[in-house]
């Protein structure tokens, strides 16, 4: 069983096919990359999957429910969050209190004792290295403590499913390094989470991805694991260009 | 988050301290103070409701005016035609205010910035045109409702719907879910929804409470005033009153709202005074509020932080060796 299927999916915007025909399927605790140059609807395949657009035709699913014709909200209660590429922090609210955000629809469900809650709210900020500006605004904190805290603030909902949009965006080659180990921290705390990202740098698809996609100009290029992708002269074409003989 | 973090021992005492002083008023002034002091409390409230929609939320509203207008339309209508008792109209009216927000709200908070000001803006003189025209609501005659001349009355009840106003902001805004979602949606609406929040939902309950409570204190303005009028209670003024006091106390901020309104009320009943009905007072409110946006742009309640801090840094001079204790 798919955790996240994805069949024909098309949209448009106005006369401009941004994805066309689009088939993934993303089976269940797996680290999946999304490659792809600039323009290529990596993007809007996110904004598809959480609600934000709606597909002009197409299907996707998640664990079997279709998640087309939802609101974004619906979505995420079912267990899909995500971060932005350009930040989308609360920025005159605390670290924490960006956090408990996420935290909101958990605790109506009354599942949740307020002190379990308070506890997770700790260990995530330990584990993003957040702890000691806890009280800070999110809009005052450096870069890349921002990126860490959006990626707590999607793992705050609980979700079976975590689209990271570009989350090395911005950071220096030291910096992803640390991403790269954090994302796989998290992996092994939440060993039930799917995680889906885009990522331009190979460095970190290399580095966590069990299985990646290509996109160019909205459509699939490739499928299959890093090593596999980085051999096709498909994808080699559409990054570098052919090679000029002579 | 808990009350006794934010509510200090001390600050309780002085709480409780201006409840006790606040309800002899009646007893011990006169009433023309008296009179402006329930203006006080009116505008209060009024800002205080502003404020939810306004500084929490983050959509500027110009029609607010129209609630309270409303408010003071359907109450004045109940107590004259279905000769209902005062209470009743006003929790009527609130009711009303209530449902027909929440209907206003479907279409105008899928707008935002600017443009929802604008829609509010032409929702509300669309409102006072309707008014004016309409036979059932007096027309431009106005309405006349029972004469009640009793100044104490009419203190008490604005004391305790400003109170109410308060109490709501208190609870429902600064120490809640409900709260954090509403500047969640302020912040960032788009985030919002994603992370579950149905943002469409709270943007209508929080503009409907809001216009409530505007409505609610209009019906009581209208049976303390004994007449309305289209132009005294859905004129623009009220709603840029509203606006402003909120600019100048802090917008977003628990007593920004109150302090504004009394800055701007006493400022207004004093030039009134001092000049009589000249319209002089309003370049002189222009004047301050540019002076405000410009070095204050966090309103008068920012004014106190500074202050606070400037003690403080005064204190760190005189003891040096004080530095790095607990100041």
């Amino acid at each position: 069983m798919e955790l996240l299927e994805i069949k024909e999916l098309n949209h448009m915007f106005g006369g401009l096919k941004a994805i066309s025909s689009l088939n993934i399927n993303v089976k269940p605790k797996m680290i999946y990359g999304v490659i792809g140059a600039n323009g290529a609807g990596k993007t809007t395949l996110f904004n598809l999957i959480t609600g934000i657009y709606q597909p002009t035709a197409g299907q996707i699913f998640l664990d079997g429910t279709s998640l087309v014709g939802k609101q974004s909200y619906e979505i995420s209660r079912l267990g899909v969050a995500r971060t932005f590429q350009n930040l989308r922090l609360f920025n005159d609210l605390t670290v924490v209190e960006n956090i408990q955000v996420g935290q909101i629809h958990r605790r109506r469900l009354g599942k949740h004792k307020t002190k379990d809650l308070s506890v997770k709210i700790e260990s995530l900020i330990k584990l993003f290295g957040l702890d000691v500006r806890a009280e800070e605004k999110a809009g005052n904190l450096p870069y890349g403590m921002q990126r860490k805290l959006e990626i707590a603030r999607a793992l705050a909902t609980e979700p079976k499913l975590l689209l990271l949009d570009e989350p090395a965006a911005g950071m220096n080659p030291k910096e992803v390094q640390g991403l790269v180990g954090l994302i796989k921290e998290v992996k092994r705390q939440y060993s039930d989470i799917t995680i889906v990202l885009i990522e331009h740098q190979m460095k970190l698809v290399e580095g966590l991805c069990d299985y990646a996609t290509v996109m160019n100009f909205g459509q699939v290029i490739a499928n299959g694991t890093v090593e596999e992708i980085q051999n096709n002269p498909v994808v080699i074409k559409a990054y570098l260009g052919e090679a000029e003989v002579g | 988050m808990s009350i006794s973090k934010s509510f200090s021992p001390v600050k309780l005492i002085i709480l409780f301290l201006s409840m006790v002083v606040l309800c002899c008023l009646p007893f011990v002034v006169s009433s023309f103070v008296l009179r402006i002091a329930t203006g006080i409390m009116m505008w209060i409230g009024l800002a205080l409701s502003w404020n939810m929609l306004g500084g929490y939320m983050g959509y500027i509203s110009f029609g607010h005016g129209a609630s309270f207008g409303l408010g003071a339309y359907i109450a004045g209508m109940l107590m004259t035609q279905l000769h209902l008792p005062f209470f009743v109209s006003l929790l009527i009216a609130g009711i009303l205010t209530y449902i027909f927000a929440a209907l206003v709200g479907y279409p105008t908070l899928r707008l935002s910035g600017s443009y929802f000001a604008i829609g509010t803006w032409a929702f509300a003189e669309m409102m006072r045109q309707l008014v004016l025209v309409l036979t059932i609501t007096g027309g431009p005659e106005g309405l006349r409702l029972p004469p009640m001349l009793n100044d104490n009355f009419f203190y008490f009840v604005m004391f305790g719907l400003a109170l109410l106003v308060f109490m709501v902001a208190y609870l429902f805004f600064e120490h809640s879910d409900f709260g954090l979602k509403v500047k969640a949606v302020r912040e960032e609406e788009t985030a919002a929804r994603t992370l579950g929040l149905n943002t469409t939902w709270v943007k209508n309950q929080v503009f409907a409470l809001s216009s409530m409570f505007a409505g609610i204190i209009g019906g009581a303005f209208a049976y303390w005033i004994t007449f309305i009028h289209p132009d005294s209670v859905l004129g623009p003024l009220i709603a840029d009153q509203m606006v402003i006091m909120v600019l100048l106390g802090g917008i977003g901020t628990l007593f920004g709202p109150v302090i504004g309104a009394i800055v701007l009320y006493v400022g207004n009943q004093y030039m009134l005074v001092m000049w009589g009905q000249s319209s002089a007072y309003l370049i002189i409110l222009g004047l301050a509020i540019c002076l405000v946006i410009l070095f204050l742009p966090e309103g008068l309640m920012s004014l106190l932080r500074i202050l606070r801090g400037r003690r403080r840094g005064i204190i760190k001079r005189l003891l040096p060796g004080m530095k790095k204790s607990n100041i």
